[in-house]
């Protein structure tokens, strides 16, 4: 049996336990063993992306000492993996004891999507979820980890699903972390022209693999009234798990 | 002296270590645009090389040496030319277009010696057409490459609102690369002090992002081939 | 350097609502940014060619100065003249000084960026001498008196109708908004100009090191004019603005033009290999080489050293959702968009352009798109360290994150704080969202909705019951 431990991030445990929870149940149901290690605080990224790096640093041994016995590690967010993979190797490049460690976990972590395609190879079965979507692209999930086909390759096996080609899909909704607050207006914009996209595909539900986008953009269109709800990718596969 | 020694004296301590001189570049083992081109028939390079300059507004023809008076006649219709400037340049003559121009009688004058310069310059930004001969073109891009010097003049090429450009479709050389070996090639022997590569007409978006043609160069640009 | 007058929030303010912005910005981007991708897909393996080149930019940097002496050496050797000029200052004075020798009247210059760093033309007219911009966008921004809010695309920010305005100044009759009517007005105008320029000053797209050669990349064909018509023409480069032999030149110049504006070549590329030579019935009788450092050198052995390949192409500009909402006159430098974020504080310091760095929200578009693979948005997060390490940030700032460092490595404490944040947020919250939050959650709320944190965080589900 596979063995996963799921990093959670700061946003899902914090604002979005239920994406944590979907992910601990589809990964259950597809026959993976799940454990938690309570040791696991944040990555670091909001630090590191600030300049605060020897905080970074402290936040990431933290992450690599809580998930060093794991075999691989899971986590519902483009953003986070792409910290861990990529920016762990460089924030140790100097510390000889500690950079085999980060490449330790960058190389055991794995985005949700990318897992259950290219390490479970799932074909998903049963699943339905009438609705009109479309998918919103993160930054750091499609450039920093390189992940792009496989939510799509996911989302494509659910029935009644109708996954709208969203315009502009490459370009950032205006997240950033602390961008969003720090230069709140400049990120108001870019929100908005991301809210006008999504609109003109008409859509209900937005699906994302970055809270921090969801948060965003969900934010923005609770804000503006805007009828058009939010769900994670693993939301959506333990949602959709009724055939009728 | 003084200051140039200075100078990079300061980018070798930045870069952390002694001074360097005479560094040649590695051998670059793979080349991006190798294969690009190179299963492709002189007639395909021949092709793309007019495909590239009409997608630019600029009509190429592909003619016998004795049709070049005929191509002149269309030219000379096409763009209501009465007068031009050309290189003195034995291709050109050999094409013997400063007697067609003659018979035809548009006003024209060759870039030479014999003539001061300060007629030429006048010349080249009064006339309607200006003529030269280019050493190679560039199947990739559609670009006629100009050895310029001498007898030919840079101004031929740029102050004229039209310029007639032509060819041997036997120098159409698959890219940039090529072109780039020739110069190398004449490195010993010095270069011209300029080298132009033309790519259709003089253009310009600075005015809301809106194409127009001729804004500082010629506007129009007719290129031909001869086989 | 003088201040900018406004500061970086002002700047953002004036430009964020701007109707003709909001307008021709994003146009711009996505006519650019839409060739540029379909030039690069044309070639089938971008990849490859942005690996060479990187690694052309890179060995070039890392010779910097074997291969500039080279350059000098044979700009020498075919009779042209080689200024080295460590400041701004240097570089404005060699050229007040030919100047001055040749008693030049009137001077046209072919767009440069470089020329703007130092800002040439403020103290050539101080000489009464007149200084005409003869690429069209710059020439439009010099008679509105601003400054280029692009880097290829000088004047995106100016309609057709202020165009028309400030031609019809010039003209002294009343211009059509036609383009072809300005444009034809524009030739007329600077043809004149050029014929009767004493000196011609151009920038530098690549210098080649084997030849000393200084290629021009151009498409409206001034870049010509320039280095054709007057009698002294004196280029202006950056330091690094050179390859090492023309193998080398064929790859840069391929990927300058199709990242900048997506043509798989620009209409005019121009060697200047030396000035007229003995048979020559044309072109200048004298050829001057400037080259800059003013700062680049600082970024020598440094992170920083990879913003040195960058070749000036733009294609950050145009694919970032910044820039796409303020436009280049908000960066306030003459380099706008990623790498005016990335190179202004680098050439000028912090104290006036600390915002910079920050006015990026890390997508990585540019990073993506860069011929020459400069990691863009790794080196703003690297300014924002220095800028720590500095510690320039406001002491709010630096207590949050010595917060967020202590309860990140102490998991009871992270806990602790994960589990009250339900409870400590209930009185900002309504029906689940709070609306209007305190300190740096203010900016957030200014703006969108906050989920209220969840009344059981994951952590404690799996405690309690999530384990199985």
């Amino acid at each position: 049996m596979m063995k996963v431990s799921l990093f959670i991030t700061c946003l899902a445990d914090v604002f979005y336990p239920q994406v944590g929870k979907s992910v601990v149940e589809v990964l259950r149901q597809y026959g993976v063993e799940v454990d938690f290690p309570m040791d696991q605080t944040c990555c670091g990224q909001p630090a590191f992306n600030s300049g605060y790096h020897a905080e970074a640093r402290e936040a990431a041994k933290q992450l690599i000492q809580a998930f060093e016995q794991s075999e691989r590690v899971v986590t519902p967010s483009g953003s986070c993996a792409a910290m861990v993979r990529h920016y762990y190797p460089e924030l140790f490049k100097q510390d000889e004891a500690w950079l085999p460690r980060a490449k330790s976990l960058a190389d055991k972590t794995y985005e949700f999507s990318e897992f259950m395609v290219q390490v479970l190879k799932v074909k998903l079965e049963d699943l339905y979820l009438p609705t009109k979507a479309t998918y919103h692209q993160s930054c750091h999930m499609s450039r920093g980890l390189g992940v792009k086909e496989e939510p799509h390759l996911l989302l494509a096996q659910v029935q009644g699903l109708e996954v709208k080609e969203l315009p502009y899909c490459n370009d950032c909704c205006g997240f950033g972390g602390t961008f969003a607050a720090k230069m709140s207006d400049i990120s108001e914009k870019m929100v908005d022209e991301k809210v006008k996209h999504i609109e003109s595909t008409g859509a209900d539900v937005l699906i994302g693999s970055d809270l921090g986008c969801l948060m965003n953009i969900g934010g923005r269109l609770s804000r503006t009234g805007k009828p058009i709800s939010v769900m994670h990718v693993a939301e959506v596969l333990a949602k959709g798990g009724v055939k009728k | 002296m003084v200051q140039q020694e200075a100078f990079l004296n300061k980018l070798a301590k930045k870069l952390g270590r002694e001074r360097r001189t005479g560094v040649t570049p590695p051998q670059w083992n793979t080349q991006p645009y190798a294969g690009m081109y190179e299963s492709k028939t002189k007639e395909e390079r021949i092709e793309l090389f007019i495909q590239n300059l009409n997608a630019l507004n600029t009509e190429v023809d592909r003619i016998d040496p004795k049709d070049m008076g005929a191509v002149l006649e269309k030219v000379i219709q096409k763009f209501n030319i009465k007068s031009s400037v050309l290189w003195d340049d034995k291709r050109l003559h050999d094409l013997q277009i400063p007697s067609t121009f003659d018979a035809m009688g548009i006003d024209h004058l060759v870039w030479n010696s014999s003539i001061p310069e300060d007629t030429l310059r006048e010349t080249a930004a009064r006339v309607d057409l200006g003529v030269t001969y280019a050493d190679m073109g560039l199947a990739e891009t559609g670009s006629v490459v100009l050895f310029n010097g001498g007898g030919k003049g840079r101004p031929v090429s740029l102050l004229p609102p039209v310029y007639l450009c032509i060819l041997s479709e036997d120098s159409i050389v698959p890219r940039l690369t090529q072109a780039m070996e020739t110069i190398q090639q004449q490195l010993p022997q010095g270069l011209p002090a300029c080298i132009n590569f033309i790519t259709g007409p003089s253009r310009t978006g600075d005015i809301e992002m809106d194409l127009a043609l001729g804004v500082h160069g010629p506007g129009k640009v007719h290129v031909v081939l001869v086989k | 350097m003088s201040a900018h007058p406004l500061s970086f929030d002002q700047r953002v303010e004036k430009a964020i609502d701007d109707p003709i912005l909001k307008k021709a910005v994003p146009f711009a981007q996505d006519r650019l940014r839409g060739g540029r991708n379909t030039a690069v897909e044309q070639l089938g393996n971008v990849e490859e060619w942005r690996e060479r080149a990187s690694a052309i930019r890179s060995h070039t940097i890392e010779n910097l100065d074997s291969y500039l002496e080279q350059l000098a050496n044979n700009v020498r050797k075919n009779g042209g003249h080689v200024h080295f000029a460590e400041t701004a200052q240097d570089a404005v004075d060699v050229v007040t000084r030919i100047a001055r020798e040749k008693n030049a009247k009137s001077i046209i210059k072919s767009k440069s960026m470089v020329s703007e760093e130092i800002h040439l033309n403020k103290h050539l007219e101080e000489m009464g001498i007149k200084v005409i911009e003869s690429d069209l966008g710059e020439y439009i921004i010099q008679l509105a008196n601003e400054t280029p809010s692009h880097i290829i695309a000088p004047a995106i920010h100016k309609t057709r109708t202020e165009i028309a305005e400030l031609f019809s100044e010039v003209a002294g009759r009343k211009l059509s908004e036609d383009t072809t009517e300005l444009c034809q007005f524009a030739r007329e105008t600077l043809r004149e100009e050029f014929l009767q320029a004493d000196i011609g000053i151009s920038g530098c797209n690549f210098a080649v090191a084997e030849s000393g050669s200084v290629v021009l990349v151009s498409n409206e064909g001034n870049a010509r004019l320039t280095t054709t018509l007057p009698k002294v023409h004196i280029a202006i480069m950056g330091m690094e603005r050179l390859v090492p032999t023309w193998e080398e030149l064929d790859v840069v110049v391929s990927m300058l033009t199709r990242s900048a504006t997506g043509q798989k070549i620009s209409v005019y590329v121009t060697a200047i290999n030396s000035a007229r030579q003995v048979e020559d019935l044309d072109g200048p009788e004298e050829f001057h080489l400037v080259i800059l450092d003013n700062g680049r050198s600082d970024s020598l052995g440094t992170a920083y050293q990879e913003v040195l390949k960058c070749i000036r192409c733009s294609a950050c500009l145009n694919v970032c959702p910044v820039y796409r909402h303020i436009g280049g006159h908000a960066y306030g430098g003459v380099y706008s968009g990623p790498i005016g974020a990335v190179l202004t504080p680098l050439l000028e310091g912090y104290d006036q352009w600390e915002e910079l760095p920050y006015a990026s929200s890390l997508c990585g578009a540019c990073t993506e798109v860069c011929p020459v693979k400069i990691p863009l948005h790794d080196l703003l997060i690297e300014h924002r360290k220095d800028q720590v390490e500095a510690g320039r940030p406001p002491l709010s700032e630096k207590l949050a994150f010595k917060g967020f460092g202590f309860a990140a490595s102490r998991p009871s404490v992270y806990d602790f704080a994960i589990n009250m944040a339900h409870k400590g947020t209930g009185f900002m919250a309504k029906d689940g969202m709070i609306t209007q939050g305190p300190g740096i959650v203010k900016g957030w709320t200014d703006v969108r909705d906050l989920p209220q944190p969840a009344k059981q965080s994951f952590r404690d589900w799996w405690k309690k019951e999530g384990k199985e």
